[in-house]
């Protein structure tokens, strides 16, 4: 066959595969949608659950899920991105880089139940921290670290030699330069990373199970080491555990509707962030 | 070494791992004026003019030895503060590399970075710039930059939005805004169109009033038309330097001969 | 393959060119001279034909000289070299001139015999073309040594010049009807010391283009009284009477 039509062939089946992974995403909303969206109102949303979830809202579950999000963020953004610059700036080609590299890479690839070990057994017993957020919002940090250091570092190296050459040639120290000018234009690639984390930790479920994720809660969490429900679980509990599928079942679609949302919601929020740096620091 | 020599270097070698690139440099650099550097690719021009304010500090496996003498301090030595040789020493490099913010903040940024330095009582303290301040020094080094007139409207737009030639003074903008003693350009007008190049020439020229300029330039044309004294290198080696005129009538050397006649293959 | 393969190529074209008018001159030259000598007066077609393939090779020469610094940027050796080029052509295309001007006069000179007795003319006239011909050679053989020495022998051409001419002075204050053989004498001795320091500017630039230094100009103005080499200037015996037939 002549040049074009191999090229039409090959683009097609490109053109393919792109709406495959298109279509998975709008049957996965869909089926979920169809199941779940009579149940969705804005008691749903701010009800506790009653009669041991077969009534009520998941309010308690989305708060706990939010707040382990919050947790996250603030653990693993800012370990993320230290571990990052130094990853980059410091520590180039010494023994010490090559293999905390290393460690990175081998820690993306831990399953997430090993985590939820982990977890159980450094933050709820060693610690003592006992089955609560903090224990929970930890061991998803841990987690997701690898995916943060990962995209910050991607985004660290691209910044441009030129504009730190220029830096340091004006008589600015490495800190300086990394502050002024590397991390405000790593900042899109950043938030890259975080959406990636957060999409990830908020979707675990191991992990929650194995550091005390509660089944059903009267009230909010009042502090960190205070005992949390979580979405994932909840969605999981519902759907193998509780008294009577068939009729929670609209209740477990909707719930995954919940957490669908609230992380395409927090996405939305990073990706308009990412945005507005990537325009005030055009190339 | 003597009151109008700005830069003095003896037995400078600069080496890359196993790479010995340049081999025992001794080259005086004369007081405001334009002095440029030329040779073929891999010569060591570049690496000449990074050893003056320790760019090559930059570069992993890099080792610099010999004496750097500015201003009667060995540059190169290990006990002297690299920031503060950097102040005082300016470079514009090849690609245009304004930082991405407005322009306003591109040539406030280093005085910024440094403050202004004062006698408090005896001690020299640095502290923060006044808006007042900050505004002459931007506008300043604008207009010494010839740069004013184009931008003065738009200091609050981005510098990556000007063509090539402004980028390029506004870089040279920013450099001069601290004031160094002497500045060093590696080849830039490389990017740069013919009118732009001749506008920075002009600017150059204009500078070395009051600034000692080095010029790393692949054009022999440009270091010919702009430069008061040159200096050839080949492999490593400073082959010949003198007067620019006589460099480029009567070459005292036949490899120089060769490479500005343009027969070394 | 060496860079600039054009600019080498327009180099070397031009040194043919120059070649070409630099032979030209000297051979026009010499063969006005022969026409003293020998009295071949058959050569004055020849001399001038050479002339006016002289100034073509002037003009052209001057415009292919412009064109590469225009053009190429020539700098160094280069541009010595192509400023001796343009400077010599001017001097090259005097020997035409001068050589076509002796021509006529000999030509039209009926008493041919008249010059052939005279051995100042036959001597000055060899001094001078030895003068051209290694003139021409500095030049082209880019010999600065050579080209170093010419004044000594300009002004052993000057001092014959000058005592030709207080002898053909003699003769017309003795007989008044040798004042036209005598002008037209004193004339050709003095086409023949114009060439003479034309020879020598050629000399000049040849040594600047190869050692990019001026001569030193003191040389120009020699001690005329003093000539040199006795071997190459003898003093002839003063004619008594020129014949005029």
């Amino acid at each position: 066959m002549d040049r074009k039509t191999k090229e039409t062939m090959v683009f097609t089946a490109f053109r393919g595969c792109a709406l495959l992974v298109v279509l998975a995403l709008i049957v996965l909303v869909g089926y979920i949608a169809s199941g779940g969206l009579e149940k969705l109102s804005l008691d749903f949303l701010t009800e506790f659950p009653r009669r041991a979830n077969t009534e009520g809202g998941i309010y308690p579950a989305i708060v706990g899920t939010f707040y382990l999000m919050l947790i996250v963020l603030g653990v693993s953004v800012p370990i993320g991105i230290m571990s990052a610059v130094y990853l980059v700036e410091y520590e180039q080609r010494s023994v010490m880089g090559r293999v905390f590299k290393l460690a990175v890479y081998n820690l993306a690839g831990v399953p997430s139940i090993v985590y939820g070990l982990l977890g159980l057994g450094i933050f709820v017993v060693f610690l003592g921290f006992g089955a609560s957020l903090l224990s929970a919002g930890l061991t998803l940090s841990i987690m997701v670290l690898p995916l943060m250091i990962s995209a910050a570092r991607e985004a660290i190296a691209a910044v441009p030699q030129s504009v730190c050459e220029a830096s340091f040639a004006m008589g600015a120290t490495k800190w300086q330069t990394i502050w002024h000018h590397v991390l405000p234009y790593a900042l899109p690639g950043i938030f890259t990373g975080i959406i990636l984390s957060i999409s990830r930790a908020a979707g675990e479920t191991a992990p929650l199970m194995l550091t005390g994720v509660a089944v059903s809660l009267r009230s909010l969490p009042d502090g960190v080491l205070d005992s949390f429900m979580a979405l994932p679980y909840h969605i999981y509990f519902m759907a193998t555990q509780s008294s009577n599928l068939q009729a929670t079942r609209p209740i477990q679609y909707a719930t995954a509707l919940v957490l669908l949302l609230l992380v395409l919601g927090m996405n939305l929020v990073a990706i308009v962030l990412r945005k507005r740096y990537r325009d005030k620091y055009k190339w | 070494m003597n009151m109008t020599t700005a830069i003095h270097t003896e037995d400078l070698h600069v080496f890359f791992e196993k790479n010995h690139a340049l081999k025992g440099v001794n080259m005086d650099i004369e007081k405001n004026g334009i002095t440029s550097v030329i040779g073929p690719s891999g010569c060591g021009k570049s690496t000449f003019i990074r050893c003056i304010n320790r760019m090559n500090d930059l570069i992993p496996g890099c080792s610099v030895k010999g004496k750097v003498m500015v201003d009667g301090q060995d540059v190169n030595s290990d006990d002297v503060d690299v920031v503060d040789v950097r102040r005082r020493i300016g470079m514009v490099f090849q690609k245009p590399n304004p930082f991405p913010k407005s322009i306003y903040e591109n040539v406030a940024y280093a005085p910024r970075l440094h403050g202004v330095l004062e006698d408090k009582g005896g001690k020299m303290r640095r502290r923060r710039h006044t808006k007042q301040e900050m505004d002459r020094i931007v506008e300043h080094s604008l207009r010494r930059a010839a740069l004013w007139e184009e931008v003065k409207d738009r200091l609050e737009k981005s510098g990556t939005s000007l063509s090539g030639g402004q980028q390029q003074r506004l870089c040279i903008a920013r450099t001069l805004a601290i004031d160094p003693e002497i500045i060093l350009f590696d080849e830039p007008c490389s990017a740069l169109d013919p009118i732009a190049t001749a506008k920075i020439e002009d600017l150059l020229v204009d500078l070395k009033k009051d600034y000692t300029v080095v010029i790393v330039t692949h054009s022999m044309q440009q270091a010919a038309r702009i430069s008061d004294r040159t200096a050839f290198f080949y492999l490593g080696d400073l082959i010949e330097m003198g007067e620019t005129k006589q460099i480029f009538e009567r070459p005292g050397e036949e490899l120089t001969e060769q490479y500005i006649t343009g027969r070394m293959g | 393959m060496t860079p600039r393969t054009t600019f080498n190529h327009e180099l070397e074209e031009l040194s043919k060119e120059i070649t070409e008018m630099a032979n030209a001159s000297r051979t026009a030259f010499e063969k006005a001279v022969q026409m003293i000598t020998d009295m071949d007066l058959s050569q004055r077609d020849e001399v001038r034909r050479l002339d006016r393939r002289i100034y073509e090779l002037n003009e052209q020469i001057d415009k292919h000289c412009l064109d590469l610094i225009a053009l190429h940027s020539p700098v160094a050796g280069d541009l010595r070299l192509i400023s001796a080029c343009l400077k010599m052509v001017e001097d090259l295309n005097r020997f035409g001139r001068y050589a076509t001007d002796i021509a006529e006069i000999i030509d039209d000179f009926e008493g041919g015999k008249t010059f052939k007795r005279f051995e100042s003319l036959r001597t000055m006239s060899s001094l001078v073309v030895g003068l051209v011909d290694d003139a021409v050679y500095s030049f082209l053989q880019r010999d600065a040594e050579k080209a170093s020495h010419l004044h000594e022998r300009d002004d052993a051409v000057d001092a014959l010049y000058d005592s030709i001419f207080r002898e053909v002075l003699t003769y017309m204050m003795e007989d008044p009807r040798k004042i036209t053989v005598g002008i037209d004498l004193i004339l050709v001795a003095r086409y023949m010391e114009r060439v003479a320091d034309h020879a020598c500017n050629i000399g000049e630039y040849a040594y600047y283009m190869v050692t990019g230094q001026r001569m030193d100009p003191s040389m120009r103005t020699g001690d005329v009284g003093q000539p040199p080499c006795g071997r190459i200037y003898e003093h002839p015996d003063p004619r008594t009477e020129l014949d005029l037939k």
